[in-house]
């Protein structure tokens, strides 16, 4: 024991010094990162400042084109949507940029599954790893510390903040910034392929359950943005999978919420907008091709504009209840 | 609890700490205290089941103790009905209603056996192939009765081993639990050295390469053959490292605290021939049945023909082991099937070699290719979810059906590689040695510098969302 003790100290003091002195490397490599192929945009957003800020999912990511939405109104905008994320990557991503700076609008592009209970409860938090290079940052490490209650012990390490993101770095650094329209990439045109349903439709009906945390975490990232001048929006983009009662029941309930919060809810759905009903605008049922994203984006920025006129709320025909009122 | 989770690197400090600091008298407290609360971890409902196969097996001993072997026959057959009847009930049940239903189905007979709502419990395969050697040893007079019921159920519940093995059999377990282990610097950096290697298998290899492989043969029908054939070697990979991965926890984690766990996993996929490759996988499952099945069989002893059947029945059984689905039958009926093959060819294969002049080395490492693709073909049939799957999977492969191959990030692909390529230069540096009789010793200095590494790649590398060992399911 007398010759053991000595021993594993020693060790356990090389490895945190080489944990600081490498995870010191890193850290300062990441921080020269841009967006780039299969690299999150994080550090993109949060080094630069945009008036308008969209966060979500890969719908997001593939729907928003800044460019056009800034044309239409005259302001900057970031896409922020990633793919494979959810809503707790949305608030967390949100929280982030309100420590920094208000912008102008942050809108919330949902999903119908971002209220409820996914049926791997873990999954969406530990997708929240992407954040970890931040996870200094009070409202980060708060959201990380949720999964459970031993991420901090984890987190004591420096170089665990990148795991299995080095070849990253080395990849995004070695070429540099591409050519990205703030956030959104062009996919091009491909062949629809009949994939990818909305998660909640693959959900046995007795099993799906509304998530009251992520409900509490989104009101309180809303009121919190508001708080900073910023104006909030929901919005929710085309889809061609057929309407279920499951996803139609979730828009409700987020129409519910945005009367509740006073915020508008700007729901483009096939159905109003048959224009949107069409396999050629869409990669597959729930994701639109560049050619759709272009189609949206200049029908979303117009109804975005007209909000942004008046105020938060949602012109007649948008929201699902003004939709249906109004016919 | 899992062993890659940071609630059991806490657990087993603890248990550590107040192991070597409790008198001798009260560690098996300990350790009996530590082992259920592993346990409960998991499901607390389940710990009544291994509470009842240790209080069983416990009573049938004690009962055997003072009887002739005929007259103890009627305890060991309640404590083989009891462990086998708890293992049909919550593995094999729903698979055998699921079958007959089936079968009657197709004979158009208006039947329908119910099923059973139930989860598996974790590692029930596991201890109550460990319980039930207990119990036929003793039949057989091999080992002395534990009349301690704590010492005796902490064997069959040591946490270590309780959820995916090793399975250890009473006369090397229970005897260790009477000696006071002193802390032993060599013996606990030794077992340090083990987890540490284990952490690396699981964490770094065999989770990184389940991404991939998942992703892959989740979707089969989009996959090309090339596509499919790269998951299947990965998965050769994935569920060597996943296994050897636990057990080398496991027995490190044994060994810190002074016991010493059976060797379960020898480097298997530098066998030369399918005999070897069971001698060198899963080590602590094949010589179970070995001793409880295949010899009570008649073994080797017997006519060439009962002798094949009696290797058919073995790996048949230890492929329903595995799991309770048809694809596990195939799966071990086919290493059977291998092995019967192997023997009747060795003096053919032997005689080609000769002829064809092959040097030693080509032949010692075409050995290994030809073993390593056998086992890589059923590892198809063990993964697969069912046997139309693994058959299509089959067919994609041997048709290279389908074009390119798929890369869902291509830096995970590269990380797996390196993980695979870090695994065969260290296994293969073993097994170097091995076959020389030269223990592998390195400096001071190297070898610490080689744990400093090995410690970065797992945090840097490794896969930290808490996924399942495979054999878990078991």
């Amino acid at each position: 024991m007398q010759r053991f003790l000595p021993k594993a100290l020693l060790f356990v003091l090389l490895l945190a010094g080489l944990d600081r002195g490498l995870g010191a490397i890193l850290q300062h490599f990441y921080s020269k990162t841009l967006y780039g192929e299969n690299w999150p945009k994080q550090n993109w957003l949060l080094s630069s400042r945009f008036d308008v800020v969209i966060l979500g999912s890969s719908r997001t990511f593939r729907h928003y084109v800044p460019s056009i939405i800034e044309r239409e109104l005259g302001r900057t905008v970031f896409n922020a949507g990633e793919n494979g994320q959810y809503l707790l990557y949305a608030i967390a991503l949100g929280n982030l940029i309100l420590e920094r700076y208000a912008p102008k609008v942050i809108i919330l592009d949902m999903l119908p599954s971002f209220l409820v209970e996914l049926p791997d409860t873990d999954l969406e938090w530990d997708r929240l790893e992407i954040l970890l290079p931040y996870a200094d940052d009070p409202t980060v490490s708060d959201m990380l510390n949720r999964k459970s209650r031993f991420e901090s012990i984890k987190r004591l390490s420096k170089l665990y903040r990148f795991n299995s993101i080095v070849l990253n770095i080395a990849d995004n650094i070695r070429n540099g910034p591409q050519d990205y329209d703030n956030g959104y990439v062009s996919i091009g045109v491909p062949r629809f392929r009949p994939k990818n349903p909305f998660i909640l439709d693959t959900i046995d009906e007795q099993f799906i359950r509304p998530d009251s945390l992520k409900r509490a975490l989104l009101v309180s990232f809303i009121k919190k943005a508001q708080q900073r001048g910023a104006t909030v929006v929901m919005s929710f983009s085309p889809s061609l999978a057929p309407m279920s009662g499951r996803v139609a029941c979730q828009l409700d309930a987020f129409d519910r919420l945005a009367d509740e919060l006073d915020i508008p809810f700007l729901a483009i759905r096939t159905e109003e907008f048959p224009e949107f009903a069409d396999q050629t605008l869409f990669m597959d049922y729930i994701h639109m091709n560049a050619q759709g994203a272009e189609k949206f984006s200049a029908v979303f920025a117009r109804q975005l504009a007209e909000i942004m006129q008046t105020k938060p709320k949602p012109p007649a025909g948008l929201s699902l209840q003004g939709v249906v009122e109004n016919k | 609890m899992l062993f890659n989770s940071m609630q059991f690197v806490l657990f087993f400090a603890a248990v550590v700490l107040l192991y070597f600091s409790l008198p001798f008298r009260f560690r098996w407290i300990l350790l009996l205290a530590a082992s259920y609360y592993f346990y409960m971890c998991w499901n607390v409902k389940y710990l009544i089941l291994i509470i009842l196969s240790t209080l069983v097996d416990y009573v049938a001993s004690r009962c055997m103790e003072s009887l002739s072997k005929p007259k103890r026959k009627k305890y060991l057959f309640a404590s083989l009905l009891t462990n086998l009847g708890l293992l049909f009930a919550f593995k094999y049940f729903n698979f055998f209603s699921s079958s007959l239903n089936q079968l009657f189905d197709s004979l158009q007979m208006p039947v329908q056996i119910p099923f059973f709502n139930v989860l598996l419990p974790v590692g029930i395969s596991f201890y109550t192939f460990q319980t039930l050697s207990y119990t036929i040893d003793v039949y057989r007079g091999k080992i002395p009765v534990e009349r301690n019921l704590g010492i005796f159920a902490l064997y069959v519940a040591f946490f270590p081993q309780l959820v995916a093995g090793p399975i250890e059999r009473a006369a090397n377990l229970l005897p260790q639990f009477r000696q006071n282990n002193l802390f032993d610097d060599q013996r606990v950096v030794s077992g340090l050295r083990l987890i540490l290697w284990g952490f690396f298998k699981k964490l770094v290899v065999a989770d990184r390469l389940a991404l991939y492989v998942d992703a892959v043969y989740s979707n089969t029908d989009i996959h090309s053959g090339l596509t499919l054939l790269i998951a299947t070697y990965f998965f050769a990979f994935q569920i060597y490292c996943d296994f050897s991965g636990y057990s080398d926890i496991a027995i490190g984690s044994a060994r810190v605290l002074g016991y010493r766990l059976m060797t379960n996993f020898d480097r298997p996929y530098f066998s030369l021939n399918i005999q070897e490759f069971w001698h060198r996988w899963h080590i602590s499952l094949s010589t179970w049945f070995k001793d409880y099945l295949y010899i009570p069989l008649g073994g080797s002893r017997v006519a060439v023909p009962r002798m094949y059947f009696n290797l058919m029945t073995v790996f048949v059984v230890s492929g329903l082991w595995h799991g309770a689905n048809w694809t596990f039958v195939f799966w071990g009926g086919l290493h059977g099937v291998y092995h019967i093959l192997s023997r009747l060819t060795l003096g053919f294969r032997d005689r080609a070699a000769q002829k064809m002049h092959f040097s030693g080395a080509w032949i010692r490492f075409s050995r290994i290719l030809i073993t390593f693709h056998l086992v890589c073909f059923s590892w198809i049939y063990f993964r697969a979810d069912s046997l139309q799957s693994a058959n299509h999977i089959v067919g994609k492969i041997f048709t290279l059906h389908g074009k390119g191959l798929y890369i869902s990030a291509l830096d995970q692909f590269v990380y797996g590689l390196l993980a695979i390529a870090i695994l065969c230069v260290l296994d293969g540096l073993q097994e170097r040695y091995r076959l020389t009789s030269r223990p592998l010793r390195f400096p001071t200095l190297v070898r610490w510098c080689g744990y400093l590494l090995l410690s970065v790649i797992i945090v840097l590398m490794g896969v930290f969302n808490g996924s399942q060992f495979i054999y878990f399911q078991f």
